[in-house]
């Protein structure tokens, strides 16, 4: 077993507990009486009340301390620079169109088959680009292996969380539709 | 009274006592999730308790089965919330160990920052729910206030504030930056007096110490004998921590205590869970002040087969001993994944445990327990 | 001008009836917001300004709620007992001073009647719990009698330890020997009964107990199963108990301000007695919120313990002690 020296034995009780394993009620306190003496029981019900005051007194100085709530929806937080909301395609900077070349590695990493990617070649270019990707957000899990298998970085991260919606169809992101809607 | 048998239902014969069976859940008002208790009463006193769990069966260890190793890594996090790096660390380990991956120091550190990081929300988030079941409405409040610093740590480097997917197979997903490490210092600060302000208004305090001491008695026969770990083990008197017995990660360079506390009444496993907090301060500290530089990811492939065989790797998570075993039988995907969660364990010995308390002693018994009913299922 | 009395008497009640219903109303706004202050987090803050209208949309909805009246019940009880709840505490309002001139109805024997008036609330309590023929409701109301029964006792030795002092059962007088300066109220009489900072405390928190505020709530915060005494009261009648709960505390903090904090004297002579009455009676009542979002609910065995085996032999000692010093000086 593990060695003395990493443990904190219980030297310290907390004062005054000193009840019997199991035990119910007030059998203590007649005990004490008989035993302890009667300076012992009244410095015992000092202290306790002590403890009450000390506890009043933590409460009234988090009374005059300022909120810590954030007002939503009157005030609202930024999110991290990591923060993860759901996937959506990156554009290039030069030409604005997306990064994807449509080889289907987010379609295949992901573990709850959220992804449907379709691509073809476009004339005059080399790589295939996306023509249908649809991500099921009803099934996404956030871990974050589409976003780092993609060869292209094609994919990050948005900062979307107020996604509150009444119908199930609504969670299901077209990505070109919003990448070309120009949504940060 | 006219009107127990019949809206209960109970046969009253010529037994000296009447009993009768309540549900305790699977809807609780307290914050421990869908466990169903069936409570044989005798008036206050609790005869016989009686868990139902499995009404949050996932299946995750059969999801296991049918997925390869990478795709499982979402699942690890769900399984205890509240402490899911422990349990993602767990995994990623067996399969390290499988793999004989090792990852580099610094992804070894931040794991185990991170991971502390982790116990303590978890311990802050019993501390709330425990003293709202026990009726104080405050101390929950402030638990949460100091949470949502860890999280928002958290937060800044995952991305994630409760299901983290981080860890990855031979390391991180991404690095810390200079943000987090001057966040987790100052957390460190300021976390040491909250957790005397939680001393002077919670543990000392007089009411709490006669609800807690001398109740919920387990001793350490009951604890070896339903496998309980964890919290629940240190607080009846067993000195088992597996950072110390079987050491993972970078735990055997840093220094610090694991509180053990002998009486095995809920006041001891609440000490030690308290004082837990503290010694994960410690081991931040630490950690941060010798954070190596260098990768967070050691090159892994993209597919992984593990070499066919039993692999194992445990933890010590936030409830008490977490281990998963992988079987492998050469493939992409395990043929089995098994996970020993440590919340079935340590609810096992609440039915020996309960007889004979009252019903708010039982229920102060099972909030001490700090069980996670999604770890009990799976 | 004086009017007929009668008629003062019949304004007086409805101002009374008013000043229940408000305070019920405004006090639960007081307490959400001093929850969320102690908390760290603002409360209620959309219903109006900050809140202030919070209460009228929570009254809007109980009211339309469904007063539904479960059919096994004993529907006479069930309807009455809130009312059994509500009336002895407006009762005992009537005899309270509010000020030098605000007084419904003066009675010389006012300390026993507000007393007298208060136990049946105990006793309305029981009938709920027992027309509600639930058994978990029965079981909460036999323990609500047993806490109040108990703590009783010690208020009551506290009570008559004050009696001792001030001579006199009528509230009117007994604010009025504490009149002209603070050091005159009973609080600071410690010639009189050393312990007196002790009497205080132990009426706080017999009063505490009598209405059952946490952390001595351990009957109808049962939540941890069911709702208590209450488990089958809908709606309006719930809403009854509740404004109950309130105007007790208001008449036991009315009772503490005049017995020990000198009721509408002054301190500093300048602003009008029914000012500061009000002060003290809700700083009283700010005391009783902080307290219950401090502590967590006391176990009930270690409740009645604390009544039988600590309180009592506290009132006792500060009653032998009052006497003798009463005795010598």
């Amino acid at each position: 077993m593990a060695d003395a020296s990493c443990q904190i034995a219980a030297q310290r009780l907390p004062a005054g507990g000193r009840r019997a394993p199991g035990g119910q009620g007030g059998a203590g306190v007649a005990q004490q009486l008989g035993g302890g003496g009667l300076a012992a029981h009244v410095g015992e019900i000092g202290r306790g009340f002590w403890s009450l005051v000390i506890g009043l007194g933590v409460t009234l100085g988090e009374f005059f301390r300022p909120t810590i709530t954030v007002r939503y929806p009157h005030e609202s937080l930024k999110m991290t620079a990591r923060f993860r909301g759901h996937v959506e395609l990156a554009p290039d900077p030069a030409t604005g169109r997306p990064l994807c070349v449509a080889c289907g590695s987010c379609q295949r990493a992901c573990p709850s088959s959220c992804i449907v990617v379709e691509g073809s070649k476009r004339e005059g270019e080399r790589r295939k680009s996306p023509t249908v990707f649809r991500l099921d957000f009803t099934r996404c899990s956030l871990c974050g292996a589409c976003v780092e298998v993609c060869p292209t970085r094609g994919l990050r991260y948005s900062k979307e969380y107020n996604l509150a919606g009444t119908d199930k169809g609504a969670y299901v992101f077209d990505l070109l539709k919003r990448l070309q809607a120009g949504k940060k | 009274m006219e009107g127990s048998a019949s809206t209960l239902g109970v046969a009253v014969g010529a037994e000296p006592r009447e009993t009768f069976v309540i549900n305790v859940g699977p809807q609780h008002p307290a914050t421990h999730g869908v466990l169903r208790l069936k409570l044989t009463m005798d008036g206050e006193y609790v005869t016989r308790a009686e868990p139902v769990p499995g009404y949050i069966h996932r299946m995750h260890e059969k999801m296991g089965e049918n997925r390869p190793y990478a795709k499982f890594l979402p699942n690890t996090s769900r399984i205890d919330y509240l402490s899911a790096m422990h349990y993602t660390h767990a995994f990623v380990g067996a399969v390290e160990r499988a793999a004989r991956l090792a990852p580099p120091p610094r992804a070894e550190y931040i794991r185990v920052i991170t991971s502390e990081l982790n116990r303590i929300a978890s311990h802050l988030v019993w501390f709330g729910a425990y003293l709202l079941d026990l009726g104080g409405f405050t101390p929950l409040l402030y638990a949460w206030a100091d949470r949502e610093r860890i999280l928002d740590l958290l937060e800044g480097i995952t991305g994630s504030r409760l299901t983290y997917c981080y860890y990855r197979f031979g390391g991180l997903c991404n690095d810390v930056d200079n943000e987090f490490i001057k966040g987790a210092k100052d957390f460190v600060i300021h976390m040491r007096p909250r957790l005397d302000m939680y001393r002077r208004l919670v543990t000392d305090n007089i009411i709490l110490r006669k609800r807690l001491e001398g109740i919920g008695h387990i001793s350490q026969e009951t604890c070896r004998k339903y496998g309980a770990t964890g919290p629940v083990l240190r607080g009846s008197g067993v000195p088992y921590d597996v950072r110390k017995i079987e050491p993972y990660s970078v735990y055997p360079e840093l220094d610090f205590a694991v509180p053990v506390f002998p009486q095995g009444d809920c006041m001891a496993r609440y000490l030690v869970r308290m004082e837990e907090m503290r010694q994960s301060l410690r081991i931040i500290e630490q950690a941060l002040d010798k954070l190596p530089g260098g990768p967070v990811q050691a090159k892994a492939p993209r597919v992984l087969k593990l070499p066919a065989g039993d692999f194992c790797c445990a933890v010590e998570a936030a409830r008490g001993r977490f281990a998963v075993r992988l079987v492998s039988d050469g493939g992409e995907i395990p043929y089995r994944v098994k996970l020993r969660t440590p919340s079935f364990s340590n609810l096992s010995l609440f039915e020996e445990a309960s007889a004979g308390l009252m019903l708010p002693d039982a229920l102060a018994l099972l909030g001490s327990l700090d069980l996670v009913i999604p770890d009990i299922d799976r | 001008m004086s009017l007929a009395e009668p008629i003062r008497l019949l304004l007086f009640l409805a101002g009374l009836l008013a000043f229940v219903g408000l305070n019920a109303a405004w006090l639960v706004w007081v307490e959400r917001k001093s929850a969320g202050r102690f908390q760290r987090r603002p409360g209620p803050t959309e219903v109006g300004y900050e809140g202030l209208l919070q209460p009228v949309a929570d009254g809007l909805k109980i009211i339309s709620k469904q007063l539904n009246v479960p059919p096994n019940s004993d529907a006479l009880l069930l309807r009455l007992a809130p009312t059994m709840v509500l009336a002895p505490a407006m009762m005992c309002l009537a005899t309270i001073p509010f000020s030098e001139t605000l007084a419904a109805r003066n009675i010389n024997v006012g300390l026993v009647m507000v007393f007298a008036f208060g136990s049946i609330n105990v006793l309305a309590l029981m009938l709920a719990g027992w027309a509600s023929r639930n058994k978990y409701a029965i079981i909460s109301a036999a323990r609500v009698v047993s806490q109040d029964v108990a703590y009783e006792v010690p208020m009551f030795l506290v009570v008559i330890t004050m009696l001792m002092i001030t001579g006199t059962m009528d509230l009117r007088q007994i604010v009025e020997q504490q009149a002209g300066g603070f050091w005159r109220w009973n609080l600071f009489k410690v010639w009189l009964n050393p312990l007196m900072p002790v009497t205080f405390v132990v009426y706080f928190t017999c009063m505490l107990a009598e209405t059952n505020r946490a952390p001595f709530d351990m009957a109808e915060a049962e939540s941890e199963l069911v709702a208590g005494a209450f488990t089958e009261y809908a709606s309006f009648s719930w809403g009854l108990f509740f404004m109950a709960e309130y105007a007790n505390l208001v008449v036991g903090c009315a009772v503490g301000t005049i017995l020990f904090l000198g009721g509408w004297d002054s301190p500093l002579g300048v602003l009008p007695g029914l000012f500061w009455f009000g002060l003290k009676l809700y700083l009283l009542m700010f005391a009783v919120m902080w307290v219950r979002w401090t502590f967590p609910r006391t176990q009930f065995y270690n409740l009645l313990n604390l009544s039988w085996k600590i309180l009592i032999p506290i009132s006792l000692i500060i009653l032998v002690i009052t006497s003798v010093m009463m005795k010598l000086f």
